[in-house]
């Protein structure tokens, strides 16, 4: 029960001063709705409690607002907002900063279990290269073959493991060799289709690629050279001089799990039924394989090129203008940056380019 | 045509490189370019806004109320008056229902809501009564408020103006006919002293706006809590704590004002309390039913040990 006004009071109330000049609707509505400042507000009560006709039309456009929610039913729907908002930074940070750690965790793990993988692969790679020691009349990549067994003699076993840790510094040859190990093992079913070329290493995007007996050569000189390079920091030597094929295993896995080039040269795509030989009629042995968005590209031990456009429905060979000294050059590299461009790079170092999807090729 | 006219009058205006920047910075947002009102145009209108407030700036920087409008509705009432088509339609697809439905609340009955509803709307449209053609309603909004609000004010404030146009054209027999009462009215209690008058008025003007608004309201007007509640946008229970918070300080300050204009503090309370016999009847009154409806202590104990 309110208390009640007394009569003196309120017959003074009731003869208050005159009210001026009463304010437009734009302003009433926004006393309404209360998105008046202080001032402003103050001064349009002021009028109202002065002026009846204003009243009325406040009281009688206000009745006709059913969305006019009650501010104990607007704080209680704003309640959760507000402690929302209030806590909403906090729990940002919070949300951040847990994101961030599982992040750092999972890399660690991965980290981990691929020191593990590598380690394993290692020991079964050192078991099949002490059966079978590669040579480079065999490999046919003379840049890793060669480099490979020399690594293996010069550079001296590391003094001590690299922690499990993963906390080897980012780029050392040792966290690269574990970054690469899942990318291999994720790449491809079969380790044997590892690419290893030179001059792949300098070009981003590299598919598959590799020679009949590649394999032999390359998975020692990958291991050779994660080991090698710390161990060449530690003993001066610079890693400009240490063979950068390593480089070259860092590929796109969606392509390598769809098209491969066999240890004998064969190109196959990845099927549900399996491994399927591709451009069988051929009897060219591939050497490389590259999937972009301009189609399949498929390189040849004498210099062929082959592309597809439709997924690898049908083939097209492509001629490059060659020397004429330099026609079996086989193809190791093919890179696409995009729709338009492209390169390809021979054994011999030689480079063509396109900058129309493969129609034209020029030699650089 | 809309950015001509939305410009035309503000021509002489100074606009500000601030509400230049607000209006390029928020002419996207604010739907303008639909109506092919450019952003000149735009930083026209607000400036013509600016200047028919009368906000203190001292209170609010012009950025601040700039940001306050309701700018997308602002655009679309000044594209109507303007004579937007597309503008229009927009308005008609968003607010004529809002229109004749307030109209239909307030009128409590159909034709005359559609009467009200149709005047108001061809006022909107800038035709007169008479059918001539005249500025739009639509221009005076400035979007303080909602378009929807200022819909439901102007439908109220005609609605008032129509009923006191039709009360005073009402002939005295059919107001007798109707059954009106011509009651004189209550007179209201005297004031006898001078001092207690010059304090009461005194401490009255020193009353803020809202307080004032409040015990108008709910004392001359007889509105109820939850109608002031509404309007007020809080609790029943709030407005009723600001009543009495407002009653009990305004009665401590007249009485103040008394006594520091000579009367004792006993004179001066006698005067804040209505010493009418007829109240004193009542509250006796009251006080006897609360005692036999309410059965005393002793009586419930002689009962229960009984």
């Amino acid at each position: 029960m309110n208390p009640e006004l007394p009569k003196s009071i309120r017959s003074a109330l009731a003869s208050q001063g005159a009210a001026g000049a009463h304010p437009p609707a734009d302003l009433l509505t926004a006393f309404a709705e209360h998105t008046l400042s202080q001032g402003e507000n103050e001064r349009i009560a002021d009028h109202l409690a002065r002026c009846e006709e204003c009243r009325e039309v406040v009281f009688l456009g206000s009745s006709t607002d059913e969305r006019c929610v009650p501010q104990h039913r607007r704080a209680a729907v704003q309640a959760p907002l507000r402690s929302r908002s209030r806590w909403l930074p906090r729990m940002t940070w919070l949300v951040s900063g847990g994101a961030a750690i599982a992040i750092v965790a999972g890399i660690l793990v991965q980290q981990y279990l691929a020191h593990d993988r590598s380690n394993q692969k290692n020991a079964q790679v050192a078991q099949v290269a002490a059966q079978q020691p590669p040579t480079a009349s065999q490999t046919g990549t003379p840049s890793a073959s060669v480099i490979a067994p020399e690594a293996k003699k010069t550079v001296p076993e590391p003094k001590a493991k690299p922690s499990r840790s993963g906390n080897l510094p980012r780029g050392s040859s040792d966290t690269l060799a574990q970054r690469l190990a899942p990318a291999t093992e994720a790449g491809s079913p079969d380790v044997a289709n590892i690419p290893l070329t030179s001059a792949a290493s300098q070009l981003p995007g590299i598919v598959a690629g590799g020679s009949a007996n590649s394999f032999e050569a390359a998975v020692p000189t990958q291991n050779t050279f994660a080991e090698g390079q710390e161990g060449s920091q530690a003993h001066g030597f610079t890693p400009s001089r240490m063979p950068a094929a390593p480089r070259a295993l860092v590929r796109q896995p969606s392509a390598a799990k769809t098209w491969r080039v066999t240890p004998e040269g064969h190109l196959e795509h990845f099927t549900p039924t399996g491994w399927t030989g591709v451009l069988t009629d051929q009897t060219a042995k591939f050497r490389v394989v590259s999937e972009s968005r301009s189609g399949i590209w498929a390189g040849g031990s004498r210099g062929e090129l082959f592309h597809s456009a439709d997924g690898g429905e049908n083939w097209s060979e492509i001629a490059l203008p060659a020397p004429p000294d330099a026609k079996n050059d086989p193809i190791v590299t093919i890179h696409f940056a995009d729709l338009q461009h492209g390169m390809v790079v021979t054994e011999n170092g030689l480079r063509y380019s396109t900058s129309d999807g493969g129609k034209n090729w020029t030699r650089e | 045509m809309a950015s001509a006219s939305a410009s035309g009058p503000l021509e002489e205006k100074q606009l500000s490189a601030a509400v230049r920047g607000f209006a390029e910075e928020h002419y996207e947002s604010s739907g303008a370019q639909q109506f092919g009102i450019d952003a000149e145009a735009l930083a026209g209108l607000l400036a013509e806004v600016l200047n028919a407030s009368q906000v203190d700036w001292h209170d609010v920087s012009e950025r601040t109320f700039l940001l306050s409008l309701r700018l997308e509705e602002l655009v679309l009432a000044r594209a109507c008056a303007d004579g937007n088509e597309r503008a229009w339609e927009l308005f008609l697809t968003r607010y004529r229902a809002t229109l004749y439905e307030t109209a239909y609340k307030i009128a409590r009955e159909e034709s005359a809501a559609r009467a009200l509803a149709d005047s108001l709307y061809a006022e909107l449209y800038g035709v007169d009564s008479k059918g001539e053609q005249c500025l739009s309603k639509l221009r005076y909004y400035h979007g303080r408020g909602s378009l929807q609000g200022w819909l439901r004010t102007i439908v109220a404030q005609e609605y008032i103006n129509r009923y006191r146009t039709a009360k005073r054209e009402t002939s005295l027999d059919a107001a007798l006919e109707d059954g009106a009462q011509f009651i004189a009215p209550q007179p209201e209690m005297p004031v006898t002293d001078k001092r207690v008058e010059v304090a009461i008025t005194a401490e009255l003007e020193r009353l803020g706006g809202e307080e004032r608004f409040l015990l108008v309201s709910y004392y001359l007007d007889h509105r109820t809590l939850a109608e002031i509640a509404k309007l007020q946008g809080v609790h029943e229970s709030t407005i009723s704590r600001k009543l009495e918070r407002a009653i009990a300080g305004l009665r401590k300050r007249i009485v103040k004002r008394m006594v520091s204009a000579g009367m004792s503090r006993r004179e001066a309370e006698e005067a804040m309390t209505d010493v009418d016999v007829r109240d004193l009847r009542v509250e006796v009154s009251e006080t006897l039913q609360q005692g036999t409806l309410a059965p005393t202590f002793y009586k419930e104990k002689g009962e229960s040990q009984g």
